[in-house]
């Protein structure tokens, strides 16, 4: 396996230049760019151009991440040359977020082949019920293919995201490349560094992704209860907040849920995904450093089983980004320190974040969560 | 030495580029330090704000909840309390309940094996009702079960179904059995499952046996153990379905004279004959057939097969030996004789109501012919017991139409040879049939009550003639007539006679009364005041054939006879055979010691006349002294009275008078 990173900053171009004998059928080239290369995607139709036989795959994000370094207006790529491994893409649009599920359906019937062992899955970030979509794709699939991916995202404007797959970067399209071959190492870790707070609740009233009631009290109630003088903010302030969610798929588990927006007349609140009635929750606080740390923890999960060349992508939250600020690159470093020397990392930061709880387990989605997937072949 | 710093602050500083000995060095780092480490506080101490209000949030929270908890807890014990009362108490009223009455509980696992058995099945010897516990109804050791309980009881098992009244015998050796009764309900679970039974059980033995022995009581005879009429009929239903080709003999069986020894020796005596009887009958036909008890001295063997009348007859020759075999009772040894009809299926009847009537209609005619006779139905049965109704008929027809007549037969003094007296005997001048002999009706009139008008008759036409004599100047001796038993039970007996007398103007003693054993062995006591009565008003009693039944000298210690009249079955015999001259001679001791004459009937030769002679014998009476005679053919012998000249010998030479009609 032969990896060449890169990135395009405005003003300067690709750092490097792309050799011509990365360029194969067994080439994954992955490419996480500023939202602004949708309006012109020149740059990115100029590098199918000048890697034709490989398979493109990538979407707009809320920061670009090379290395120990995130970037906006610029876009962090890499060309992976297996040696051992096949790819197969499939792209399917999304009629509407309620075609959702049956994206996913589709996806996983197009790419469950022989030895699939793997898939990385890009989604527009706004369009889409990205849980169906994860649920769909993965029960199709035998349990030892491991789903991850990301939502794309659109800087923190929430406005315009989309993916690319070698053609015109579409909105209201799901891309997912399919790796086969027995070589194939594939790792992941998943780590929020959240720290729970108050006591386990059962969600006792709510619908989607709006929570009416938590041990039949009003959400709100109980968040401003126990937020103080610090829910003032809400929901600006709900990023530092979060919800812990007994997860579906996992036992003892559970997924991250950010606040998106409130209602004080219903005393409901909205979130970045479903909360499902009969699920124990449990309020949640940030601390900038134990953020930053669980970061590595994530890189080390995802690097247990990896050999020799390995490639790491990480998708972190946007949500992330924000609460980090100017420390965000202090995650990153965090998983360089995991990370072999000549191992090659790129990333962005996303809507949502996919990727299985623990080993074993069925993908799910994730929110202000750092999570990490590593290839190799061997 | 300087303590290590937090990991933290170390990563802080060694990305912004200071020494931690040294510190800032430029006023930009300075500034970003101070910055961090300021942001750092704010974090930590929001940190703690929400950590401490957390914490007395959720202290509030959960001092709620515990209370909360606490108070539900309390509730539920409260509950639990009145519950355990409630459920106690009602457990108490239910074992009360059980202990009153004979019912006891028990429960079985999903394996249908007792786990618990309340009190109440009584315990013995060593067996507790604790010993079921393990086993079940259908393990067939301890407990069985009846094929048809059975079948009852694994049908409703296999479904899980309620069962019962299951009937099961607990047998813990052959001397202690049991009869349970057991009725079970299906135990499940709250999410349907099958746990097991629960129900109760119940001591029965002694209702079952009770329904046995009523059963057996209804079908069986107490006395001899024999089938009674009932089973024998439904048993013979069976042996006719099934006989076939064979075929089935039926020997209808009475005992002679069993009345006799019931009343001469006790319904103890006769219930012990009837006992021996019936094992005798039983071992007779143990290998040939069946034998039932049909009524008080009846009995019925059933012998299926038996194709030729040779057969049948060596059957019933071995049946009547069995039964004719010398009985002892209280120290009487005596002989047992019986009558039989036969009757024979298919040839006398398709169905044992008509066997039945046919075997009855053989046996009457049997017993009519006498003592151990046998009769085979046939189809003249029928016409003769059409025939006998017939006669029913015409004799009272001829007890209304003076269609009966009496013929006179003479009494004579054995040594003078004059006449003593008459012995007045019936006859029917029948319009078409002729003279009609007596033994072709009085059985009948006895049998149909008619001997009471009969004999009411017979007394008033004896003192009719008796006055018609007197009144042509003669110089009459008494006349006989005979009294049966049925007479002397009937109430009209002595107001009859004193009646006839008085309208006939005859005198008492003109009259004289001969009356068998037999009737004073029926109802002695009856038959003693009548008896009394008749000889206070003045009549002549004599005892009739003497010797031939149960004679007892209390007999003629207690009656109030002059005569005894010795039977002809003895005079025959005399002068050669030793027994009867002894009897005879013994019998004209005893009556002469108790001051009564004695007569001897059926005197047929000069021989045995001188021999009753020579023995002092005081009359004799028989063909050689003069047949029954009409009273017209009587008047010359009446105008002598002296007709027999007296024998100075022994043997009296005395020749037969008239050929009459046969008695």
């Amino acid at each position: 396996m032969e990896v060449i990173q890169n990135i395009y900053l405005p003003g300067t171009g690709w750092q490097t230049a792309w050799p011509a004998h990365i360029d194969s059928a067994q080439t994954l080239v992955l490419v996480f760019a500023s939202p602004d290369h949708g309006k012109d995607p020149s740059t990115l139709l100029g590098l199918r151009d000048l890697l034709p036989r490989s398979v493109m795959l990538g979407c707009s994000t809320a920061g670009e991440i090379a290395g120990t370094q995130v970037h906006d207006h610029s876009i962090s790529a890499a060309a992976i040359r297996f040696q051992h491994t096949q790819l197969r893409l499939a792209r399917t649009a999304l009629a509407s977020p309620d075609d959702s599920a049956a994206a996913g359906e589709r996806l996983s019937k197009e790419l469950l082949h022989e030895d699939l062992s793997a898939i990385f899955v890009l989604s527009d970030g706004l369009g889409v019920h990205a849980e169906r979509l994860i649920a769909a794709l993965s029960d199709n699939l035998p349990p030892n293919v491991v789903v991850t991916g990301g939502l794309a995202g659109d800087g923190r404007d929430f406005g315009h995201t989309w993916v690319f797959s070698g053609g015109m970067p579409q909105s209201g399209e799901v891309c997912a490349v399919g790796l086969y071959g027995h070589r194939l190492v594939v790792g992941h870790g998943c780590q929020g560094g959240w720290s729970d707070f108050g006591p386990k609740r059962r969600v006792t009233r709510a619908d989607g992704n709006t929570l009416h009631e938590l041990d039949g009290e009003p959400a709100l109630d109980l968040y401003q209860r126990y937020l103080g003088k610090l829910a003032q903010d809400l929901p600006g302030t709900g990023l530092l907040f979060p919800l812990s969610v007994g997860s579906a798929r996992a036992q003892d588990s559970y997924v991250v849920r950010t606040i998106l927006g409130l209602d004080a007349a219903q005393k409901s609140l909205t979130f970045a995904g479903d909360i499902p009635v009969g699920s124990t929750a449990r309020l949640m606080r940030a601390n900038t450093d134990r953020l930053i740390e669980s970061a590595g923890r994530a890189a080390t999960s995802a690097m247990t089983t990896a050999t020799a060349t390995t490639l790491v992508i990480s998708v972190s939250c946007v949500g992330r980004r924000i609460i980090l600020g100017q420390r965000v690159d202090e995650e990153l470093e965090c998983i360089a320190d995991q990370l072999p020397s000549d191992a090659v990392h790129l990333g962005f930061y996303s809507y949502g974040e996919i990727c299985p709880v623990m080993a074993g387990s069925q993908s799910e989605l994730h929110n202000q969560t750092m999570t990490v997937t590593a290839w190799s072949e061997r | 030495m300087t303590a290590p710093l937090n990991p933290v602050f170390n990563r802080l500083v060694r990305r912004l580029g200071i020494s931690v000995d040294q510190g800032p060095t430029t006023t930009d780092s300075w500034q970003t330090l101070r910055d961090r480490i300021s942001l750092s506080y704010d974090e930590h101490q929001r940190e703690i704000y929400i950590l401490e209000r957390s914490q007395t949030l959720a202290g509030e929270e959960m001092g709620r909840l515990n209370q909360s908890l606490q108070n539900e807890k309390d509730a539920l014990e409260q509950r639990v309390h009145e519950r355990t009362a409630a459920l106690q108490l009602s457990e108490k009223r239910l074992s009360s309940l059980v202990c009153l009455s004979a019912d006891w509980i028990w429960e079985q696992d999903d394996a249908l094996r007792f786990t618990y058995v309340s009190d109440g099945l009584q315990p013995h010897g060593e067996f507790s009702p604790c010993h079921l516990i393990g086993s079940s109804l259908s393990d067939g050791q301890m407990l069985s079960m009846e094929p048809s309980e059975k079948r009852k009881y694994e049908d409703a098992v296999a479904l899980n179904l309620p069962f019962r009244d299951v009937h099961v015998n607990l047998a813990l050796s052959e001397q202690w059995q049991r009869h349970l009764s057991f009725s079970g309900e299906p135990v499940m679970s709250e999410d349907g499952v099958f746990l097991g039974y629960r129900g109760v059980g119940r001591d029965v033995t002694e209702r079952v046996e009770a329904d046995l022995s009523l059963k057996r009581m209804a079908r069986y005879d107490a006395l001899t153990g024999l089938m009674n009429r009932n089973m024998l009929i439904s048993e013979l239903d069976k042996a006719i379905d099934t006989s076939g080709a064979k075929g089935l003999t039926l020997c209808l069986i009475n005992l002679d004279e069993f009345k006799v020894v019931n009343d001469t020796l006790g319904y103890a005596c006769g219930d012990m004959l009837l006992s021996m009887v019936s094992k005798r009958l039983r071992s007779a036909a143990t290998y040939t057939g069946t034998v039932a008890r049909m009524g008080a001295d009846e009995f019925m063997v059933v012998i299926p097969g038996a194709h030729t009348a040779g057969d049948r007859e060596s059957i019933i020759q071995q049946l009547l030996e069995a039964i004719t075999a010398p009985v002892t009772l209280q120290g009487c040894t005596f002989d047992v004789s019986a009558c039989v009809g036969v009757v024979t299926h298919p040839n006398d009847g398709n169905d044992s109501a008509t066997l039945l009537k046919h075997a009855d209609a053989a046996l009457t005619f049997a017993k009519r012919q006498g003592k151990s006779q046998v009769q085979f139905y046939t189809g003249e049965l029928v016409a003769a017991a059409a025939r006998q109704m017939e006669t029913e008929s015409e004799l009272r027809h001829a007890i209304e139409h003076d269609e009966l007549l009496l013929f006179y037969q003479p009494k004579i003094d054995v040594q003078t040879g004059r006449l003593q007296g008459m012995e007045a005997l019936i006859r029917w001048r029948h319009p078409v049939r002729g003279m009609v002999p007596p033994v072709q009706f009085i059985p009948l009139a006895e049998e149909r009550g008619l001997i009471v008008p009969l004999g009411r008759w017979v007394v008033q036409e004896a003192c009719r003639q008796l006055r018609a004599w007197q009144d042509q100047g003669l110089n009459v001796p008494p006349v006989a007539v005979n009294v049966s038993a049925r007479q002397i039970a009937d109430d009209q007996l002595v107001w009859d006679i004193e009646e006839a007398i008085q309208r006939h103007g005859v005198r008492a003693q003109d009259l004289e009364i001969e009356i068998t054993e037999t009737v004073l062995i029926i109802d002695p006591a009856r038959a003693q005041a009548v008896l009394h009565r008749l000889h206070g008003m003045g009549l002549r009693i004599s005892l009739d054939d003497f010797g031939t039944g149960f004679s007892s000298l209390s007999h003629l210690k207690n009656v109030p006879a002059h005569a005894v009249k010795i039977d002809k079955s003895f005079v025959d015999g005399l002068p050669h055979d030793g027994n009867d001259a002894a009897i005879t001679q013994a019998v004209i001791g005893m009556a002469h010691a108790l001051n009564m004459k004695v007569v001897a009937e059926g005197v047929e030769t000069q021989e045995q006349l001188a021999t009753l002679g020579s023995y002092g014998c005081d009359e004799a009476q028989g063909y050689l002294l003069g047949r029954p005679m009409p009273a017209s053919d009587l008047l010359e012998h009446l105008t002598a009275r002296t007709l027999y000249p007296p024998q100075p010998t022994s043997s009296p030479q005395i020749s037969s008078l008239h050929p009459g009609v046969a008695q």
